[in-house]
């Protein structure tokens, strides 16, 4: 059983006198280049670089979720946070016709008057200190206690996808309605996603495309020993398959339609297919019988991380995909 | 099976959403398995609803962790009551349902709609059987954005705009609602209301937990559109689709009128609300601008639609003025009233969707000669408009009477007359629909106008005959107000 990482939030009492320095100050710059760049998305001049701003920012979270010993959540983060917002903001971009500079807002805004700097900044310390003045109960050292019950050896799988599943299950209900509400705008919003003005660009996802479904694959695998699992790797599997878009690539006609709904729709129903079933064996809703829990739980990561790349790629293509099949013809007609 | 009741009180909604969504193009069968499923629920909430009538709580562990770091659900007389409403409403607008939605909604997004409104019932129902306030956060994610994505699918163009609206003033309010709930475990470690209740004690005296109550009171405040915090409503209730409309004003409201009984009574405690916090003097004068504002706009409507959506925010100021009595006997009348409302304007939304199918929409020129034309629907639309207004031997009777007691048992004359006061501005406004429909010839009569089929008119009629039935017989539901208002004021669920 591998051990929870001790809340240890900036190494505080971590032995090297040295290495503790070393970490307080990567830690200082990783907040400031933060604000720093959550500022510029605000005020930038023109929205490309308060995009690019937005970008950089969603990456140094990464870095922080890092520092906070949770890579998985890192690595969640990166491919969310900088990767597809990311590419939800640029191709944004390309379809706002006309200047898309905010040069009236934000010459009013350069200029910070010195006092309200230094308002700022007493703010900015009392509120670090309220926060390093709070208790920090939790419920960590608990969920140490019950992993032996868990049946998986990464806490934080044990508490996503055991302790509270249905949490989990629940996210993925609402990530569907992400795409459902979509859909009910209108019919494919982004017919064709813009392609990059980047030449080396379908080279360079040809030879990147098999390294993010492996990935995928191994970060589900790796979900029942470590950092890993379903959420992380479908935000993996999603940007590779936006990567694969912004290249140049198309949706195939014969996956759009019923396929596309049953990949969407997959995940939820068969969280929700596990828990009834488990009902009937052990008595419970949800609870999983300890010997098969591992391969429960293997079937259902896999089953969410396949629809929540899928699902992700579908908020990146916009509205329904056109049908292949003929009965896509809408009878009502008018696009709004 | 039946232990397993709180878990499939949830559980049918949310497996059935994505079997819809997976048949994509059969508007017909999508229609009965959502129907079905409704029907179900609703059994279920009544077999809760008859366990726990007596004063006991159910509790359910989800996965079989216990509370303080599994999920909770618990079912006492107070959620079972909401539970109730949920599910009868649900089951008697999917028969309504049918029609409507073929005409408003695009054949190719049938299937869609009806997972969204299955996604929107299990968000509802969630919030309100769950005893956990990260769940609670969970579920209202999920019924908002089931909303704003059914609001969206509307008719008319301006749907899209009023839902975008909702979705701004929706995500400050859950957002608000996060950020209250992390500082409550911040300074307590424990996510479980009853865990909550407990522990909050200890630490009330400090300015992180007023904070908390103060991000939560205004977050459920946005959601349950409290003046003046009801922008977006009118708007959304106007453009989306007539079933949503009948769904969404009967249950969304009233479900985040509980959480904020259950946080304001039983996590925080009678004590730290009303007594540290003196929050009926700040509900108090919202909730008497909350019913003359709304009011009055109302009365200068001409879509009708939006004149009911003004009535429903003016309805919540009465539902909070009876919390603000601070007595069991305000607690029981606003509990009391989110029943009766429910029927109700679910009733009135009902005749408006009647009207939408034969007439194309319910502006006030639209509706000259539709009494002659559709006299059942009117007819509906008049006893159920009573009942808003509060005539006696309607369940809207039932409600005011006890509003009109708890004012005078806290001694509060002036608002016992105000009450009285506001019935008129109601009558007002229901009488102008009334006039037009009744009384004026329309500019181009159409003889193909014909009364509503009976797929609509059956279920509107079943609903208007019940404000009769709980006008008449409202000892029944006033008794088992009593004993909901007892479990909330009693302690955790």
């Amino acid at each position: 059983m591998r051990a929870l990482p001790s809340h240890t939030v900036f190494d505080r009492g971590s032995g090297d006198p040295a290495m503790t320095l070393l970490h307080t100050a990567f830690d200082a710059l990783l907040l400031l280049s933060m604000i720093v760049l959550a500022w510029q998305g605000v005020h930038a001049r023109n929205m490309f670089r308060a995009v690019v701003s937005f970008m950089m920012f969603g990456l140094l979270t990464a870095v922080a979720w890092v520092r906070l010993e949770a890579p998985d959540i890192a690595l969640a983060e990166a491919a969310l946070g900088a990767g597809l917002t990311g590419a939800l903001l640029l191709a944004t971009l390309g379809r706002l016709e006309g200047d898309v500079s905010i040069e009236r807002a934000s010459r009013r805004a350069v200029r910070i008057p010195l006092p309200w700097a230094a308002l700022g900044l007493v703010g900015a310390t009392s509120l670090l200190a309220v926060a390093l003045a709070l208790p920090a109960p939790g419920l960590g050292g608990r969920v140490q206690e019950a992993m032996p019950a868990a049946g998986i050896d990464a806490p934080v799988t044990a508490v996503l996808l055991n302790f509270r599943s249905w949490d989990t299950l629940l996210e993925i209900a609402v990530m569907l309605l992400a795409v459902i509400a979509l859909w009910s705008l209108g019919r494919d919003v982004l017919a064709s996603p813009s392609r990059l003005p980047a030449p080396a660009l379908p080279a360079l996802v040809r030879l990147l495309f098999p390294l993010f479904i492996l990935s995928t694959f191994y970060l589900l695998w790796r979900g029942g020993y470590g950092p890993g699992g379903a959420f992380p790797a479908g935000a993996l599997l999603a940007a590779g398959l936006v990567l694969a878009l912004l290249a140049g690539a198309r949706v195939p006609k014969r996956v759009t339609g019923a396929p596309l709904r049953w990949a969407l729709a997959a995940g939820l129903l068969a969280f929700l297919v596990v828990a009834l079933a488990v009902m009937a064996e052990s008595g419970v809703f949800f609870a999983y019988p300890e010997d098969y829990a591992p391969l429960l739980i293997a079937v259902v990561e896999i089953a969410a991380g396949l629809s929540i790349g899928v699902m992700l790629t579908a908020l990146f293509l916009g509205g329904e995909p056109v049908s292949g099949d003929p009965v896509g013809g809408d009878p009502v007609g008018g696009d709004r | 099976m039946l232990e397993h009741l709180p878990a499939l009180q949830v559980a049918i909604a949310l497996t059935v959403a994505p079997v819809v969504m997976m048949l994509g193009r059969a508007p017909r069968l999508s229609w009965a398995l959502t129907t079905l499923a409704c029907w179900a629920t609703l059994a279920v909430a009544l077999l809760l609803f008859v366990r726990v009538a007596d004063g006991t709580v159910i509790s359910y562990e989800m996965g079989g962790w216990e509370p303080p770091w599994g999920i909770e659900y618990s079912i006492d007389a107070a959620n079972a009551w909401v539970l109730v409403i949920i599910g009868l409403i649900s089951a008697i607008v999917m028969p309504f349902a049918r029609k409507s939605v073929e005409q408003e909604i695009r054949t190719s997004r049938i299937a869609l709609f009806y997972s969204a409104f299955l996604l929107a019932n299990a968000g509802l129902i969630g919030i309100t059987i769950t005893s956990d306030a990260f769940n609670i956060f969970v579920f209202f994610e999920i019924s908002a954005l089931a909303s704003y994505a059914l609001i969206a699918m509307g008719n008319d163009r301006r749907a899209i705009l009023s839902s975008y609206q909702y979705l701004i003033m929706g995500t400050v309010g859950t957002t608000f609602l996060l950020i209250g709930i992390g500082f409550l475990y911040i300074m307590t470690g424990t996510l479980n209301l009853g865990d909550l209740a407990s522990r909050l004690p200890e630490v009330s005296d400090t300015r992180t937990i007023r904070a908390a109550f103060g991000f939560i009171a205004v977050g459920i405040s946005l959601k349950l559109a409290l003046f003046p915090l009801h922008l977006w409503l009118p708007n959304a209730y106007t453009y989306a689709p007539s079933m949503v409309t009948v769904f969404l004003s009967a249950t969304a409201t009233k479900v985040a009128i509980y959480v904020l009984l259950r946080f304001v009574y039983t996590v925080f405690g009678f004590e730290f609300s009303f007594v540290d916090l003196a929050m009926a003097w700040l509900l108090m004068p919202l909730a008497v601008l909350g019913i003359l504002v709304p009011s009055l706009v109302a009365v200068f409507q001409t879509n009708v639609k939006r004149l009911l959506a003004y009535s429903s925010v003016a309805q919540v100021g009465y539902m909070i003025l009876g919390i603000s009595f601070a007595s069991a006997l305000g607690l029981m009348a606003s509990i009391l009233h989110l029943f009766n409302h429910a029927i109700t304007k679910a009733a009135l939304f009902m005749a408006l969707g009647c009207l939408v199918y034969r007439l194309g929409g319910v502006s006030l020129s639209q509706l000259a000669g539709a009494g002659q034309r559709m006299p059942w629907t009117m007819g509906a639309f008049v006893v159920a408009g009573l009942s808003l207004i509060g005539v006696p031997l309607t369940a809207g009777f039932v409600t005011k009477w006890h509003l009109l007691l708890a004012a005078l048992e806290a001694g509060f004359w002036p608002i016992a007359a105000f009450l009285l006061g506001t019935s008129l501005l109601a009558a007002l406004y229901v009488w102008k629909v009334v006039e037009v429909a009744y009384f004026r010839e329309p500019e181009q009569p159409d003889a193909s106008i014909r009364e509503a089929p009976l797929g609509l008119l059956l279920p509107t009629l079943l609903l208007t005959a019940s404000t009769i039935v709980f006008g008449v017989f409202g000892s029944f539901t006033v008794a088992y107000a009593r004993t909901a208002a007892a479990a909330l004021i009693g302690g955790a669920p």
